[in-house]
Parts: C-alpha cells; sequence; structure tokens
C-alpha cells in the first residue's frame, strides 16, 4: 500500500511536469555579459604528428569584462571545404597546395560561418574560439589532422591563460579560462575531429591540467579508417541533418550508439542525438553558400538557412549551458518537454542516461538474444517473428540499416500467422523474481519502424502498448504514442530505419507495484501488422 | 574591360560548374603516369619512390565535401588525390602499390559511399601508362 501511495505521489509530479505542453526554454538569446571578439594568429606553425604547416588562426568570442572569469572555454571546428573565394563570390576551391590560394584569391573564413551562435554563447559567459582549419582542408581524409589541430590548441590556451599569458596576445586570457571546462563542438570532419582530438588528449594526457566533459558533434563523418575515435567519457551530443547532401548515411548515428552501448571508465556522462528534418548538411556553416539539401524523396520539406541555423542556435547553446554551464535545459535533449517554438522543424530524438546509472534490461547483445536478456530473463513471443541483428544482418534493401555494428536490436513483425495479440514480453530476473524499479523515473528504450509494406506509409505514426506487470499479476498498459511520435522510414526507394528513444515515465504504470515488477510487455494491438526494430530497454534515472 | 567586370564574369563561369556533380562528372576521363613520389604514410621525409598518378580530369569542379572522392580501378582503391590547381577540375590520385594493378579493368570515381556521385570512367589497360 505504501508502494503504491508512493507511486501515485511520483503519477502526480511527473504528469504535472510531462502531460502539460511547457516546452523548454530557448537558450538561443543574448545573455548578460557584453561581447567582444579578436583575431588569434600565428602563421605556419608545426605540430607534432602533422606532416605539414597549420596556422593557429582563430576568432574568439568573449566576455568583454574578463574580470568576471575565469570563464568556460568552447572550441569550434569547421569542415572540408574550398578555402580559396574570388572577392565578392562564395563559391570555394581548393589550391594545389593550401591554404595558399593563388594571385586574386582571398581565404576563404570557415571558421567565421559558425557566428550566429558562438556570439550569443559568449555572452553567457563562454570564451568561444571558432578554429580556422583551412590548411588542412582540400586534403584527404586528415581527420587525425584534425585532432591533432584541435590539442595544439588546447595547450595554446593552457599557456595563455598561464600567469604568464603567451604570444601573440600575452596575459590578455591570463587565469581568465576555467580549463576544467573545457567544450568541443565540430562540424562535418570537424566533428570527427573533435573527437580525434578528445581521444588524442585522453590516451595522451596531454595538455595535462584540463578537462572536457562536453562535446556536440554536427553532421559529423565517421571514416573510422584507420583509427576509430569515440566520445565515451563525455556528455555528447550529435545533430544529424536529414537532408544531408553530403554526409548521406548520417553516420554520425554511429558514433551516437558506440557512445551510449559504452560504460564510462571516469565520467558518467549523457549522450544525445538530434534527427533534424529538413536540415541540410551546409547551412550549418553560414559561409558554405551551396544548398546541399537532398531530402531523398518527398517526406521531409527543406528548412531554410535562417531556421536552420535558428534551430543550431538552440541545442548547440543548450547543451554547452546545460552541460557545461549547469544550466537546465536537459529536456531538449531528452524531449521530456516540447522544444521551443523557435524550433520550427520534426526532431527526432535519442537519448541516453550514463550506462552505469541505469538499469540495462535488454540491448540484444547476450550470447542468447533474442531469447534471454541481459538481467538474464526469459523473453518470450506470441504470434511475432522475432530475430536478433546487428550490422549488416539487420539491412534489408530496401530497408536500410545504417547503425554502427555495436547496436544489435530485435527485428519484430506481426502477425506470425497464429492467433492471439502480437507480444513481446521480457521477465525481468531469472525465474521472473520481482525486482525494485521504484528508483528509477523512466522506461526508455529505442525503435524505428522498417521500410515494410507491412507498415502503412508516411504519415501514419506506429503506435503500439507498453505495459509493466507487477508479482501480484497487475498490470498497467499505456499507449507508445503518448510519449512519442515514430514515422515512417525516411527516404526514397530505400528508406533509413534510425533508431529513437522514447521515454515514459514509470508513474503512468500506477497503480502497478513499482518496488515488484516481474515482466514488460510490448503488446502490438494498434496495427493488424507491423515491421519494426527495438532495442535498448532500459529503466533510467 | 574593368577588374570588377572580370571578376563578376569569371564568378558566373564558376558558378555554373561549382555545384556537386549529383548525376556524376560530366567529360570525366583520366591518364595515367609514372612519377616518383614520397608517400605520406611513410612519415614526412620519405624517399622518392617509383608511383603511378592518375590524373581525373571533368567539366565539372570536383568539390571540396566532407567526404573524399575515391577512384577504383579494378579492385584497387585510390584514396590518396590532391588538387592539381585552383580550377579544381583536375584531380591527382597518387598509388604506390601499383603492382597490385590489373588489365582491362573497370574505373570509376565516387565521392565516399554516395553512389549518386558515380563517375564511369573508360577501362583502364597497362598500356595507358605513359613513363615520365
Amino acid at each position: 500500500m505504501k508502494a503504491v501511495l508512493k507511486a501515485l505521489i511520483l503519477a502526480g509530479t511527473i504528469g504535472i511536469c510531462c502531460t502539460t505542453a511547457f516546452a523548454v526554454g530557448d537558450p538561443s538569446g543574448v545573455g548578460p555579459y557584453a561581447v567582444s571578439s579578436e583575431v588569434i594568429k600565428i602563421a605556419s606553425v608545426t605540430i607534432p604528428h602533422v606532416a605539414y604547416p597549420v596556422d593557429i588562426w582563430s576568432e574568439v568570442w568573449y566576455p568583454t569584462d574578463l574580470s568576471k572569469g575565469p570563464f568556460p572555454l568552447v572550441l569550434v571546428l569547421h569542415g572540408n571545404h574550398g578555402v580559396c573565394r574570388l572577392p565578392g563570390t562564395t563559391d570555394d576551391f581548393c589550391p594545389a597546395d593550401p591554404p595558399n590560394c593563388p594571385a586574386g584569391y582571398l581565404q576563404t573564413p570557415n571558421h567565421l560561418g559558425y557566428g550566429y551562435f558562438t556570439h550569443n554563447l559568449a555572452s553567457w559567459g563562454y570564451i568561444v574560439s571558432s578554429i580556422n582549419a583551412n590548411a588542412i582542408n582540400c586534403r584527404f581524409y586528415a581527420i587525425d589532422d584534425r585532432g591533432r589541430l584541435i590539442q595544439e590548441h588546447l595547450r595554446r590556451w593552457v599557456a595563455w591563460n598561464s600567469a604568464g599569458g603567451g604570444p601573440p596576445i600575452g596575459t590578455q586570457f591570463s587565469e581568465k579560462v576555467n580549463l576544467s571546462k573545457i567544450a568541443l563542438i565540430g562540424h562535418s570532419r570537424g566533428g570527427e575531429g573533435v573527437r580525434a582530438g578528445y581521444d588524442y588528449w585522453r590516451a595522451e594526457g596531454d595538455p595535462p591540467g584540463i578537462d572536457i566533459p562536453a562535446i556536440f558533434e554536427i553532421a559529423p563523418t565517421d571514416f573510422q579508417v584507420p583509427i576509430q575515435f569515440n566520445d565515451t567519457d563525455a556528455d555528447f551530443s550529435v545533430a544529424l541533418p536529414g537532408c544531408d547532401g553530403d554526409v548521406s548515411d548520417n553516420e554520425g548515428m554511429r558514433a551516437y550508439d558506440r557512445a551510449q552501448a559504452t560504460r564510462e571508465k571516469i565520467f558518467p556522462s549523457s549522450k544525445a542525438q538530434q534527427f533534424v528534418w529538413g536540415a541540410s548538411h551546409n547551412f550549418f556553416n553560414s559561409e558554405w553558400s551551396f544548398d546541399d539539401a537532398n531530402c531523398y524523396g518527398a517526406d521531409q520539406t527543406p528548412i531554410t538557412r535562417p531556421t536552420q541555423q535558428k534551430l543550431g542556435s538552440v541545442y548547440f547553446m543548450g547543451f554547452i549551458r546545460t552541460f557545461i554551464g549547469g544550466e537546465d535545459f536537459e529536456a531538449l535533449f531528452t524531449k521530456d518537454q516540447p522544444p521551443p517554438p523557435s524550433v520550427k522543424t520534426f526532431v527526432d530524438d535519442s537519448y541516453a542516461e550514463s550506462r552505469g546509472n541505469v538499469l540495462l534490461v535488454d540491448d540484444f547483445t547476450t550470447p542468447k538474444a533474442p531469447n534471454v536478456n541481459n538481467l538474464g530473463g526469459a523473453n518470450m513471443a506470441t504470434n511475432l517473428n522475432v530475430s536478433a541483428c546487428f550490422g549488416s544482418a539487420c539491412s534489408n534493401p530496401p530497408n536500410l540499416w545504417l547503425h554502427d555494428p555495436v547496436q544489435h536490436a530485435a527485428e519484430m513483425s506481426w502477425p506470425k500467422g497464429g492467433t492471439g495479440v502480437p507480444t513481446w514480453t521480457e521477465a525481468l530476473s531469472p525465474g521472473r523474481t520481482p525486482i525494485s524499479i521504484s528508483g528509477y523515473k523512466f522506461l526508455s528504450f529505442r525503435v524505428a519502424e522498417q521500410n515494410s509494406s507491412l507498415n502503412p506509409p508516411n504519415p501514419a505514426l506506429l503506435d503500439f502498448s507498453v505495459s509493466l506487470k507487477d508479482s501480484k499479476g497487475r498490470v498497467t498498459t499505456v499507449k507508445l504514442s503518448t510519449y512519442k511520435e515514430i514515422k515512417f522510414p525516411v527516404g526514397s526507394g530505400d528508406r533509413k530505419s534510425i533508431l529513437a528513444t522514447a521515454r515514459i515515465p514509470l508513474a503512468a504504470f500506477v497503480p502497478v507495484d513499482l518496488t515488484h515488477i516481474v515482466e514488460v510487455s510490448y503488446v502490438f494491438n494498434r496495427r493488424p501488422r507491423g515491421a519494426i526494430y527495438l532495442s535498448d530497454f532500459r529503466f533510467t534515472p | 574591360m574593368g577588374r570588377t567586370k572580370l571578376i563578376f564574369v569569371i564568378a558566373l563561369l564558376v558558378l555554373g560548374t561549382v555545384a556537386f556533380a549529383l548525376a556524376g562528372f560530366r567529360g570525366a576521363n583520366y591518364t595515367v603516369r609514372q612519377v616518383l613520389a614520397s608517400d605520406p604514410a611513410s612519415g614526412p621525409s620519405a624517399p622518392r619512390v617509383p608511383a603511378l598518378e592518375f590524373v581525373v580530369t571533368s567539366q565539372d569542379v570536383f568539390p571540396a565535401r566532407a567526404l573524399d572522392p575515391i577512384l577504383y580501378v579494378g579492385k584497387v582503391e585510390l584514396r590518396q588525390y590532391r588538387y592539381a590547381d585552383i580550377s579544381n577540375r583536375t584531380l591527382v590520385f597518387t598509388l604506390f602499390d601499383w603492382r597490385k594493378l590489373e588489365d582491362d579493368v573497370p574505373v570509376y570515381l565516387q565521392y565516399g559511399n554516395d553512389k549518386r556521385t558515380r563517375t564511369d570512367l573508360p577501362n583502364f589497360h597497362i598500356g595507358m601508362i605513359k613513363s615520365h
């Protein structure tokens, strides 16, 4: 009775929070600090492990009154793009010897393309340095070189923050930088590049005396050749443009898959992913003029550059202000509340708390998957086809599965041809011994539709029921669609099935006794037939 | 013609061809030559060794984008490339392990896994190699 009462109180609390339509506040506005900016440039520097000279060059936005510091540091890194343009034009080209442009051409200010959020971010008390990586552009691969450039900028900031400062800016930033709160933001190859820089810093401890607790990647590459870079021990978010005409396989999702599947060694951290409908690759950089939007079909409507940059400002600034600044915009990433009205397109989210803070029920990686889950409980299918898969085994053209091989899932379709309501049930322990999940707040799982004729096409949304059963046989069932909008895979012909996270407040399952739960069931009773992927069942804080 | 006008004309010419070639690169072709080159994978002071350069030209610009262009010559993938000049209509792919090449094999260029950019080129024949 006590447990039921407790659950009712929790239900009431969460009900107030989540069923009302209060949107998350908009973090992208101008903050209290006046902002100055400055160019820092040292030409042709030799950087360890890089075979050619690179400029140490950045535009830095910072609170004009640095006496209020020290302030967190945010490094921003652009991606691969032409580095030379004719005066008065915005079409960019590659010289034979980057970044040296022939006579008559100017260097493209690729690093200035993020001013739409760097200025406002600085006004909230951040030193934001957008790095010019033109010397690394127009070359094959060069992800490692980008990582080394990040590492060199970190070394320079350690020097600039020291009492004695360092050239070329002297003591301007001496003791004004909070080196334990550094964030990295990278776009395109710059996304994988900041990940590389983070990994080099972690592995080599160079430079010492700093910490990098947060990384945001925008439409990143994930070449993984010859090295796989990961974001394990940082709060991490990745934005995937739905109409990315360049990194068209949205391979940044693989960085998320690996991050959320790995238990951190040092720093418990959250992982997030936003698949942004209608967004292009290039519009996140205002200097990249060519509209590369390719939505691969008519499902999505391309969004304008101002709309996309506003959305970018919301998510990039919201991430930094939450995970570096300690403010509360986390619901932008959990989607426990709707995004602010300035986000004018559909954003499909994945979110995972630190692997160490959740109770993992099933990610279909056990040797006996899909029959036995991570808790050792038995799984049972009724009138349902189920198989566990990962990597290319999950992909059945025209259904594309582009996730990292570390991401396992259950392929499910119904009906199997038998009788009974198609249902997938997971016992939460061997022998169905009841367990308590009262210390958690959400049931979380990842789900995607398959590009299958078993599913109705857009705009129909996926729906099914989820239930919890306690040791006294009480069952509470809720509808997925109350908490998550799952759309048909995007594309044309071949379509991409991208897992998104559904989070259902456990309070919604009252009156089941959350201290004595025996099983969770997914009941496919809202469509006569269907085909989906499911994975990553977790109880989360 | 004034300088501004000249720049405007050049810009117009450039604009016509700078966009991604989404259905392949128009008029693409290539030549093959023997050279002596240093393999960057062997370090900054690597000695110059015999190599082959596949010089791929097109009427369209080869854009710098997140994905790299890759030249497929039969079973051999050429990933190491450079831009020949600012026109960006010539890419030079260098192959150090050229003994793996086979005669009379299909050749195509593609950016990463973006199949929209696949551009089929004439088959490669050993006899196409020009000595320096």
